[in-house]
């Protein structure tokens, strides 16, 4: 069974099959609504929003689900050394005027907003769930592992539920219960970084686990002739030019793979493929610009891998 | 008839029930765009703007903005409680969907918003025609 519903300004599409399907469906569609309207962050009402306005003055209590998923956000910025940080608040806000203006935000905001972005400036006090941020001015975005975060709460209700073959896949973040109804795994394709959307270059094999994808291909706006995409360094505020076109990052948890894609992006194919390295149970296929295209030993003979140009495992 | 004129039939439909609860433009305006739309099924005649309403689809109720730029539309935006599609969304949703390959179960990385989708449906129903 299938089911498909308009959310979070995408189109999620969920799979189940079994005896519980249509009951998981119907539920994980509505644990996404309640998730999407209690973690609505540009909203000045949500937690996040209140965490916001409350930057540099005072803590705010938060909901237990902000609160861990704040938590989440801070943890996995230490892991990846602040190439992902929740913290990028500010410079999100500088660049998505200047995508809805079609101009450039002016260097010395953003050198001002950049200065602003630290994960470790979020304080957290898991007794009393409250948060704060210490410098005024600092602002949390989570748009970097929300939809990951849903993606990975509705994979939990459809396990909850009693299925053993689904699928979500939250506008092309993918998490997966079990594998195929027909006993293989799932087969996911990668969108390729230069094509139309739909046209993958590599096809990926999950059972159980989450596979995300960051690219540069995805909500950029153009400057006289110059591409500026979504992907923002917040060492230079600047849009990362680490020479990489896409990212994708196979992990337990969607969330997970969601920061360590855009912090590989960041970090560029060295930092980056050290990064999937260290911490271990990640896989990745990275896409450079020159086309060479990196991917994990543990994926050789599993990945169907198409010619973009050179492959190299790592 | 075509699935594909099908589902422009379920845009029409939707135009339609926006047409009848709108609130940004006069009803002359959206009378002739309802006649227009049903008529000939293009919009050509359809004059640039937002179109604003109720889309009741099943047991939901959504207050939507439908963008028309250069006849074209370019994008229906949830503006009010936005819960799930079925209906006429459900619909257009499924058209989009079974466009894609069997050779894979889900794209990782292709992040479609809403524009993008009625891009794509577009482009479907003009090769249907």
């Amino acid at each position: 069974m299938e089911k498909h519903t308009f959310c979070m300004d995408t189109l999620v599409a969920q799979m189940a099959h079994g005896d519980a399907a249509s009951a998981a469906l119907t539920a994980a569609e509505a644990e996404m609504f309640r998730l999407v309207r209690l973690l609505n962050f540009y909203s000045d009402d949500s937690d996040i929003g209140q965490l916001n306005l409350a930057a540099g003055n005072r803590d705010v209590t938060l909901g237990a689900e902000t609160f861990g998923l704040l938590t989440q956000a801070k943890t996995l910025a230490g892991a990846t050394g602040g190439a992902f940080d929740p913290t990028v608040g500010p410079l999100v806000r500088l660049w998505r005027t200047a995508r809805s203006n079609g101009s450039l935000p002016p260097p010395a905001e953003l050198a001002r907003a950049a200065r602003l972005v630290d994960y470790r400036d979020i304080g957290l006090d898991a007794a009393r769930q409250v948060a704060g941020l210490r410098r005024p001015g600092q602002a949390i975005d989570l748009g970097g592992i929300a939809k990951g975060y849903v993606a990975d709460r509705m994979a939990d209700v459809h396990r909850a539920a009693g299925v053993t073959s689904g699928l979500i896949n939250a506008g092309g973040d993918v998490a997966t219960v079990g594998g195929r109804p027909d006993g293989g795994p799932w087969r996911i394709g990668l969108q390729h970084p230069r094509k139309a959307r739909g046209q993958w270059f590599a096809v990926v094999p999950a059972s159980g686990q989450a596979v995300v994808t960051s690219g540069d291909y995805e909500r950029f706006h153009e400057v006289q002739g110059v591409r500026y995409h979504h992907l923002v360094d917040a060492q230079t505020g600047y849009p990362a030019a680490s020479g990489l076109m896409s990212v994708t990052v196979m992990a337990e948890r969607a969330a997970d793979a969601d920061a360590f894609a855009t912090a590989v992006f960041v970090l560029g194919a060295d930092a980056g493929v050290e990064l999937i390295r260290r911490i271990g149970s990640l896989e990745a296929v990275l896409v450079a610009k020159s086309g060479t295209v990196l991917i994990s030993r543990s994926l050789k003979g599993r990945a169907r891998i198409g010619r973009i140009g050179r492959q190299l495992y790592f | 008839m075509s699935r594909g004129f099908t589902v422009f039939l379920s845009i029409i439909g939707v135009i339609v029930v926006l047409g009848g609860v709108a609130t940004l433009i006069g009803y002359a305006g959206i009378r002739k765009t309802v006649q227009l739309k049903m008529g000939d099924a293009d919009l050509a005649a359809i004059a640039d703007g937002a179109y604003v309403g109720t889309y009741d689809c099943g047991r939901f109720s959504n207050s939507v903005e439908v963008q028309v730029a250069d006849h074209k539309i370019v994008g229906v935006k949830v503006i009010k409680d936005q819960k799930g599609s079925t209906g006429a969304f459900q619909k257009i949703f499924d058209a989009v969907i079974a466009k894609q390959s069997p050779a894979v179960d889900a794209i990782s990385g292709a992040t479609a918003t809403s524009k993008a989708y009625l891009k794509a449906i577009e482009n479907a129903l003009q090769g249907a025609r």
